[in-house]
């Protein structure tokens, strides 16, 4: 029996690679590794996961804010690359898709730096033009920090005011609720509904919606380090069991956590991560006769958010499929394949972007079942054989 | 060693497919493989059934779960190779555990969609032997 090593070459970004059994050659693949390198494009845009499709920008500082959609504990999905900073400026989000006239849920997952003061506000807020009508959601410094809601006729008459807000450098889901029916609203930390302080003045009137700002106070104030993730708007007032049943859904992983997000039909749903791994990259082997695949074999485990590469190791003689707690390393038990001349092997990879590459490839297998089949090895040359090369002919 | 891809199969519906071990052929199965356009309200109950029968009994047979978002597709292959199911939004990757079974002339391969969803459709079911003549 001999190993050999087919190295692939890397295919060109954005495409799945594949290798083809060369002709008279019957492999039995012992094994097969390879790396994806998800590519960030430039910085600016942060892309909507709603088939809406509409696109966000940044206002302010361009920076990425590192994101884990899940909270710590039991969490599925390791954090994205990391970034510089956590401080942002405001980040201006496209008003259009939000219903100005009816009710609205906001909810984002948030992390602050323990100890961190705000030095101003951080608000959420829509607002009538000259600012007469509004409703805010804030994170304001008070002693300690609370997560605050306004519902307002411009003279802050109505105050519905929150408890402290979470500072234990871990992640938390935020919410925030407008009921344009009551003319109440609601705040929720991890799908809980907060116990309120209400004002006894009476609820403003919101007519319009004309523009959602986050992360500013004021018109030009960065005002926050924190780390953010995850805002989904919709135009609808969800509920506590809404909101339960979405904190729930984190903790069985990131693909649950979007999927009933997703369910919910939010107007807008930003990722608010390095734009280049928004879509999962959920890898699978492909095989095929050269013509019909005969099987595509997953890995088993959500799409990784880790820091990139990912490297990948398929294995006939695994009993299971195994991954690192960043997703970094993914080990794919597959069947055996023994497989012929004109046979591909090669990856299919769901949503790959166009920055992505595959690299480092390589194929292990052993002749065993080829010398079995057939010991008169085409390509085998005995001991002391001198090969002639004579060229036949020449270009014009 | 004579691998063989079967394409064709005896029967292909919305939500079965049928194989039939020709005469004079025994199949050492390595994989089904078949794709599945999934409409909406199937999940969460929908799933898939490989079952294999000597043409009159049931001698075997292999569930595997179901992936991705609605609509989509989903592509399940039935192989020696431990469960997994997986999916990127829409697109679903399934693979369901069945042993190495040998299969002998008149057996039957049948895929069937469980609690399928109005618009459920099996695409291009395939089956992956190596297979031997026999008297």
């Amino acid at each position: 029996m001999a190993l050999y090593v087919v190295r692939v070459p890397d295919p060109a970004p954005g495409t799945d690679w594949e290798t083809m059994v060369p002709g008279q050659y019957l492999y039995n693949v012992t094994g097969i590794t390879a790396n994806l390198t998800p590519n960030v494009p430039a910085a600016g845009v942060i892309a909507d996961a709603t088939p809406n499709g509409h696109d966000g920008s940044y206002d302010g500082q361009p920076v990425f804010v590192t994101g884990v959609a899940l909270p710590d504990a039991g969490a599925s999905m390791g954090d994205i690359p990391p970034n510089p900073p956590a401080t942002f400026g405001a980040i201006d989000l496209p008003p259009d898709a939000i219903d100005p006239t009816g009710s609205v849920t906001a909810m984002w997952w948030f992390r602050r730096t323990p100890g961190d003061t705000l030095t101003t506000p951080v608000v959420l807020y829509g607002f009538k033009p000259a600012g007469t009508i509004r409703w805010q959601c804030r994170l304001e410094e008070t002693a300690p920090a609370v997560f605050r809601m306004l519902i307002t006729n411009g003279n802050y008459n109505a105050r519905r005011d929150a408890a402290p807000l979470p500072d234990d450098g871990n992640w938390h889901l935020l919410g925030f609720e407008y009921n344009a029916v009551t003319q109440h609203g609601a705040l929720y930390v991890d799908g809980t509904p907060l116990a309120l302080t209400v004002d006894t003045a009476g609820p403003a009137n919101v007519a319009t919606l004309d523009v959602i700002s986050y992360g500013r106070s004021s018109i030009f104030a960065p005002v926050l380090h924190a780390d953010v993730d995850e805002m989904a708007l919709f135009n609808a007032r969800l509920g506590p069991a809404v909101h339960a049943a979405i904190y729930a859904a984190a903790a069985n992983g990131f693909a649950s956590y979007q999927a009933t997000v997703l369910a919910q039909g939010p107007a807008t749903y930003y990722h608010f991560s390095s734009p280049g791994l928004l879509g999962g990259r959920q890898v699978g082997l492909r095989v095929t006769d050269g013509t019909t695949e005969v099987g595509l074999f997953g890995s088993g485990f959500p799409v990784s958010y880790g820091p990139p590469p990912f490297r990948y190791s398929w294995s006939p003689t695994a009993s299971s499929n195994s991954q690192s707690s960043t997703g970094s390393i993914t080990t794919v038990a597959v069947p055996p394949l023994v497989i012929p001349a004109g046979y591909t092997v090669g990856t299919f990879t769901a949503d790959l972007a166009a920055a992505d590459q595959w690299s480092n490839i390589a194929l292990w297998w052993s002749d065993d079942v080829q010398r079995s089949e057939d010991p008169n090895l085409r390509y085998q040359y005995p001991p002391g054989a001198l090969l002639e090369y004579h060229q036949i002919g020449t270009q014009p | 060693m004579s691998l063989l891809v079967v394409t064709q199969p005896d029967f292909l519906s919305a939500t079965s497919f049928r194989f039939v071990v020709p005469g004079h052929q025994q199949w050492e199965l390595r994989t089904v493989r078949v794709d599945v356009f999934r409409a909406v309200g199937g999940a969460p109950g929908r799933g898939y059934a490989l079952t294999f029968t000597d043409g009159t009994t049931v001698v075997a047979s292999a569930g595997a779960l179901d992936a991705g978002s609605e609509p989509g597709t989903c592509t399940v292959t039935w192989c020696q190779a431990p469960a997994s199911a997986v999916a990127s939004g829409a697109i679903g990757i399934v693979v369901a555990p069945v042993p190495a079974l040998v299969l002998k002339a008149g057996y039957e391969i049948i895929g069937a969609i469980e609690n399928p969803a109005g618009g459920d459709q099996f695409e291009l079911p395939a089956v992956w032997v190596d297979f031997t003549l026999t008297d």
